[in-house]
């Protein structure tokens, strides 16, 4: 669905993205991760047809971005979106329609499906930062689309409607649509993203799965004990006190079932115990400190 | 419904919904009623007819006001859609921008052509309670009418190329502004101080009809002897270059090149 290889854009002498290689594939969700201004929305606007890339190969559901096909094939939900605020709800996802060369009576079904039913013949001017973005996304599902660009889909949204808004994009997934989006909610997209790629002022500093990226971070896993014998847990392993019950360590990656062993052998009982996987926002951290390392 | 219909029945709802065409065409009403009341008591010993003098002073009006109009619309089409975030979702779309272009000036004309309606139609009723207009009357006013939207249709084009050279709307205003004062109101005065030191005096027909505003001027002030005579046209001009039938054409290249610089313009925009 997105294929790109030694992707370059610069404006005057500022490099904004410097060789990128992704892809993403049918079905598939790729979180793109980076700080304001790494190149994440120059990313997307080169792969809408926005924005001209000056070197590299782009390859949008097969062919070159921006031409018809592509464009009639991507739903997009921009950052901050925006509509006219005198049109009411109804009026805009039907222009939106007409655009995509769709039928207006799609739209109906579309704001029922966002929850905005009972707002639909109410003007945008009315509506919440969250109602907005969910018009948003209304016209982002305009026409079966194949692959959707959401470009930080979630900001302004209570946690409710952020759920409801990830089954959504999950059931489009689900049908084989491939998602590319940009979040700073790390936390939220761990769970609902397959790979990740991490951007630091226009470089690729870090891609793959999850599973992939934390084994290459290397993170430790934190434990907590809970133990009515913790001092003599304590001098066995070590580790860092918590309180007078609790216990903080941590282990290697590659040693994660040795530990467990080696917690299992002790001849203490073990009244709780919380394993702490390195988060997505944890190997963000890890990745975008590596990148800045580097010359 | 193609792309084109529906960006312009988008700006056409937008126009109505926020009162554009009855501000437009009140404020071209209370101007056309005062002037066709003025003129409907005519003084002195000029023998015209009451339309010839009232179609004087509503050309004198449109001149004015008809760009003004047409640039306060135009001049936000792209930079204001720009700023409010609303251009970049619509170039995702499957629309060309030629298509969004053409669109809007198909809305934006509509709009105006309404306003125009509303200002003219009030002239005439008031002439139409004095008199029986004869058909050379409704000639007047109809060629009135017709040239008014094509001069508003040049500089809601001339409203757009600036909209997408602006990088800003407080700019896209300024600019707008300054396109209205240097065109409609500095380019004549400074017409008759070259005229009045004898400079340029070859030159003259050829600078007037050049300007989308005198060619109006000269498309409704000429052909009619009772408007000439209202006008004092007959006596005041030189002779023209070229056959008052060619000044439409002139007002149609303006609005084509006019539509083809904002074409480029918005083509190169990023969004």
């Amino acid at each position: 669905m997105i294929d790109v290889k030694g992707l370059v854009k610069r404006y005057g002498n500022k490099t904004v993205l410097d060789g990128i290689d992704l892809s993403v594939a049918e079905g598939e969700c790729l979180a793109l991760l980076g700080h304001n201004g790494a190149g994440k929305t120059t990313f997307m606007k080169i792969v809408l047809g926005l924005v001209r890339a000056d070197s590299g190969w782009v390859d949008i559901l097969g062919g070159a971005a921006g031409r018809r096909e592509a464009r009639t094939g991507i739903g997009y939900l921009p950052e901050n979106i925006a509509f006219h605020p005198m049109l009411t709800g109804r009026e805009t996802l039907e222009t939106c329609c007409r655009l995509k060369g769709r039928a207006a009576g799609e739209a109906g079904g579309l704001l029922e499906r966002v929850e905005l039913g009972e707002a639909a013949d109410r003007p945008v001017s009315t509506y919440s930062k969250g109602m907005r973005q969910r018009l948003g996304l209304a016209q982002a599902l305009i026409g079966e689309p194949r692959l959707l660009v959401l470009d930080e889909p979630t900001s302004g949204l209570d946690p409710m409607l952020r759920r409801r808004f990830f089954s959504i994009v999950e059931e489009f997934k689900g049908r084989g649509v491939a998602i590319l989006l940009s979040s700073h909610q790390l936390t939220e997209l761990e769970a609902r993203t397959d790979r990740a790629a991490i951007l630091r002022q226009g470089r690729l500093v870090a891609e793959g799965a999850l599973s992939d990226l934390r084994r290459q971070a290397a993170l430790p896993i934190r434990v907590r004990l809970r133990s009515e014998s913790i001092d003599s847990i304590h001098d066995q392993l070590g580790g860092r006190r918590i309180n007078g019950q609790s216990l903080e360590l941590t282990c290697a990656h590659e040693d994660r079932i040795g530990f467990l062993r080696r917690l299992t052998e002790l001849p203490v009982d073990i009244d709780d115990l919380e394993w702490g996987m390195p988060g997505l926002d944890d190997l963000y951290a890890h990745f975008d400190e590596q990148g800045g390392q580097r010359p | 419904m193609n792309a084109v219909a529906t960006v312009a029945m988008n700006e056409w709802r937008i126009g109505r919904r926020n009162r554009w065409v009855l501000v437009g065409g009140a404020a071209l009403a209370i101007l056309a009623l005062l002037l066709a009341l003025l003129g409907s008591t005519p003084g002195g010993a000029v023998k015209a007819s009451q339309t010839a003098i009232v179609t004087v002073s509503l050309t004198t009006l449109c001149v004015y006001l008809v760009p003004l109009l047409a640039l306060i619309l135009a001049q936000d089409a792209i930079v204001g859609e720009s700023e409010r975030g609303t251009l970049i979702l619509l170039l995702t779309y499957p629309l060309a921008r030629t298509s969004l272009l053409l669109g809007k000036f198909s809305g934006h004309l509509l709009l105006l052509a309404a306003a125009l309606s509303i200002g003219l139609a009030a002239a005439l009723a008031i002439l139409l309670a004095n008199a029986v207009p004869t058909a050379g009357d409704w000639l007047l006013i109809g060629r009135l009418w017709l040239s008014a939207v094509l001069l508003g249709a040049v500089y809601l084009a001339a409203g757009y190329a600036i909209s997408g050279l602006a990088r800003d709307r407080s700019a896209a205003t300024a600019l707008a502004f300054g396109l209205w004062l240097v065109s409609v109101v500095l380019y004549d005065v400074v017409l008759l101080i070259l005229l009045s030191v004898d400079l340029a005096t070859d030159a003259f027909p050829w600078l007037l009809i050049l300007n989308p505003g005198d060619a109006f001027r000269l498309i409704n002030l000429s052909g009619f002897e009772a408007v000439e005579m209202a006008s004092g046209l007959a006596a005041a001009l030189p002779d023209l270059p070229l056959p008052p039938h060619a000044l439409w054409l002139v007002l149609a290249g303006w609005l084509v090149l006019c539509l083809a610089i904002a074409g480029r313009l918005l083509q190169r925009r990023e969004a």
